[in-house]
C-alpha cells in the first residue's frame, strides 16, 4: 500500500496493487508520486478492513484491484468515511460500481492513461492536489459522464446518412437500405428517452463540440430551408476527428 | 385472464426485422435508424426468450441478416460476448432456421478500446483474429464513418451457430476447460490436478482470458475460477471440496 500525505494533510491517498502488471501500475504510481512531496511506501497488501480502519472524511483511497466486486461488497457498510476510487488494468466501469454508497467511485481511465492524462483526468488530479475534498468533481473519472460525446457521434451518423442519400428518404448501398432523417422528429428521435418529448435546443446542448452548428442543422431542418446541406457540412467539419 | 407477455418487441410481429441493433444510448438508436433496424436494449436482450416455454413463439427473427452490437464504453469484451451469446439464444428460439440461421455480426466497440479488446472478442469466438470475410464477424469502433461500417458489413460473411460451436469445440482453451469440468466429476485427485494444470498451461500469460469463458459477471466469475485453479494445483483436494467444486465450476463457465 502506498499512502500519500499532502502538505496540508487534507487528503491522503492510498493505492494498492493486487496481482497486477507492475509496468502498467508503475506508470500510474509514478504519476501520483510526482504530485506529492512525502511518500511513505508500504509493500503490504491493503484489504477493505484496512481502508475502513484508516478512513476519515477527508481521505481519498485509490485502490488498484482485480477484485472490484469484492471491494464493493466489502466496503458498502457505511464504515468508509472518505472516498474510495477503484481502478483496474482495463479501467473500472461505472456499471461495475453501481452501489448505493456515493463515496465509492469508478475510474474509467486506465492506469497507463495517468502517465499523460487526458483533460478531464488532469483536472481531477489537480483537484486532488488542491486538497479540498468538497471541491472534487468525481464525474471527471468517467470518460463521458453526461453522454455528450456519444450524442455528437449519433448526430454525425445521421448527418452522414443524410449526405449519402442526398436528402432522399433512403438510398440502397450494396444491398443495404440506408435511411436518412427527414423531418425534425426523425433527427431528434435517437435522443429521446422514455418516450418523452425532446427539444432541439436540449439535443444541441448535449454536444461536446459543435453545439452552435448542431443548432444550425436543426434550425435549417425545421425551417425546411435550402441551407440544410451547408449546415450539415459545417457540423461535420467542426466535429471532424471526434 | 392474465395475458402472457411476448418476449420481444411487438413491432416484430408486423415488421420482422432484417437488421437488429442492440445497445443503449443515442448512438445505438441513430445506427438503428440509419439501417432501418429494430433496436433491442441491452437489458431486454439479456432477458432471453424462455427456453422451456409451453407456447410456440412466432418466428419473428427468420429474416435477420445483420446483427450490430453497439457496446457501451462501460462494457468489457466479456460483456460484449455475453450479448452475442444472448442474441444467439434469441435467434435459436425466434428464427425458423434456429442454429442454422446465417447472420453477419458486427461489434461496434468503444472508440477508446485498444487492440486487445478486439483480440479478446476474437478469443471468445475461437478465432485468431477478427476477419469479416472468413468467420462472419466484424469489429468497428464507435464513431467510425458510416461508409466504413457499410463496407465492413458488406464484406462480412454470414455464419451460423453450428459452425461457431464446432470451431469452439476444437479450440484448445475451451477443450481444457471442458476437460476440467469432466475431471472434477470423478473422485480421482490426480486427474483433477492434471486437468487444472492443463488449463493453467493453456492460459499461461493470458489468465485474464478466463473471463471470456465465464458466465456473467465475467470478471467476478473469472476471478473465482483463477482462485480455484490455483487452489487445485497447490493444495490437496478433499472429497467434500471436490463435490462443492463439481457443482460450482459448471455454474462459472459459460
Amino acid at each position: 500500500m502506498i499512502t500519500l500525505h499532502l502538505r496540508d494533510r487534507v487528503i491522503d491517498t492510498a493505492v494498492t496493487q493486487l496481482n497486477f502488471d507492475t509496468s502498467v501500475f508503475g506508470a500510474f504510481v509514478r504519476h501520483v508520486m510526482l504530485m506529492h512531496e512525502e511518500l511513505p511506501i508500504y509493500s503490504d497488501m491493503v484489504r477493505s478492513k484496512d481502508i475502513e480502519k484508516r478512513s476519515s472524511p477527508n481521505r481519498v483511497f485509490i485502490v488498484h484491484t482485480a477484485d472490484r466486486e469484492g471491494w464493493i461488497k466489502a466496503v458498502t457498510e457505511d464504515k468508509l468515511q472518505g472516498h474510495l476510487v477503484l481502478t483496474s488494468r482495463v479501467g473500472v466501469t461505472q456499471r461495475d460500481v453501481q452501489v448505493k454508497n456515493n463515496h465509492i467511485h469508478a475510474c474509467e481511465w486506465r492506469p497507463d492513461e495517468f502517465a499523460e492524462p487526458p483533460e478531464p483526468l488532469q483536472k481531477w488530479l489537480e483537484q486532488i492536489k488542491a486538497g479540498d475534498i468538497n471541491r472534487i468533481d468525481w464525474s471527471l473519472l468517467l470518460r463521458d459522464p453526461h453522454g455528450h460525446h456519444e450524442a455528437l457521434l449519433a448526430l454525425r451518423l445521421l448527418c452522414e446518412a443524410y449526405q449519402m442519400s442526398n436528402g432522399a428518404e433512403s438510398v440502397p448501398v450494396g444491398g443495404l437500405l440506408i435511411r436518412a432523417p427527414q423531418g425534425l422528429s426523425d433527427w431528434l428521435a435517437p435522443f429521446r428517452t422514455n418516450s418523452k418529448t425532446v427539444l432541439k435546443e436540449s439535443v444541441a446542448d448535449l454536444m461536446s463540440r459543435g453545439r452552435k452548428e448542431a443548432a444550425g442543422v436543426f434550425a435549417a431542418i425545421e425551417a425546411r430551408s435550402n441551407k440544410v446541406d451547408d449546415a450539415i457540412r459545417e457540423f461535420l467539419k467542426v466535429t471532424e476527428g471526434e | 385472464m392474465q395475458s402472457i407477455p411476448i418476449p420481444f418487441p411487438s413491432d416484430w410481429l408486423t415488421e420482422p426485422p432484417r437488421v437488429v441493433v442492440t445497445g443503449n444510448g443515442p448512438y445505438a438508436a441513430a445506427l438503428a435508424f440509419v439501417f432501418g433496424a429494430q433496436r433491442v436494449k441491452t437489458e431486454a436482450l439479456c432477458s432471453c426468450p424462455p427456453t422451456n416455454s409451453v407456447m410456440s413463439l412466432p418466428r419473428v427473427l427468420s429474416n435477420v441478416e445483420y446483427v450490430i452490437h453497439v457496446i457501451g464504453s462501460t462494457q468489457s469484451a466479456s460483456d460484449a460476448l455475453n450479448l452475442y451469446e444472448m442474441m444467439w439464444r434469441w435467434l435459436e428460439k425466434l428464427s425458423s432456421q434456429g442454429a442454422d440461421h446465417e447472420v453477419c455480426f458486427m461489434f461496434v466497440v468503444p472508440r477508446e478500446s485498444e487492440s486487445r479488446y478486439e483480440r479478446a472478442i476474437a478469443t471468445g469466438l475461437a478465432v485468431d483474429s477478427i476477419n469479416p470475410s472468413m468467420h462472419g464477424h466484424a469489429v468497428a469502433k464507435t464513431g467510425a464513418p458510416l461508409e466504413e461500417i457499410i463496407r465492413l458489413l458488406r464484406k462480412t460473411l454470414p455464419c451460423d451457430l453450428v459452425r461457431l460451436q464446432a470451431r469452439r469445440a476444437a479450440e484448445g482453451k475451451r477443450k481444457s476447460l471442458a476437460q476440467l469440468s469432466r475431471a472434477i466429476l470423478v473422485d480421482d485427485p490426480a486427474t483433477i490436478v492434471a486437468a487444472a494444470h492443463e488449463v493453467a498451461v493453456v492460459f499461461r500469460g493470458k489468465e485474464h482470458d478466463l473471463d471470456l469463458f465465464c458466465r456473467p459477471p465475467g470478471h467476478a466469475n473469472g476471478n473465482r475460477l483463477r482462485f480455484i485453479l490455483k487452489s487445485l494445483v497447490t493444495t490437496a483436494i478433499t472429497p467434500d471440496c471436490r463435490l462443492e467444486l463439481a457443482k460450482e465450476i459448471p455454474l462459472l463457465l459459460s
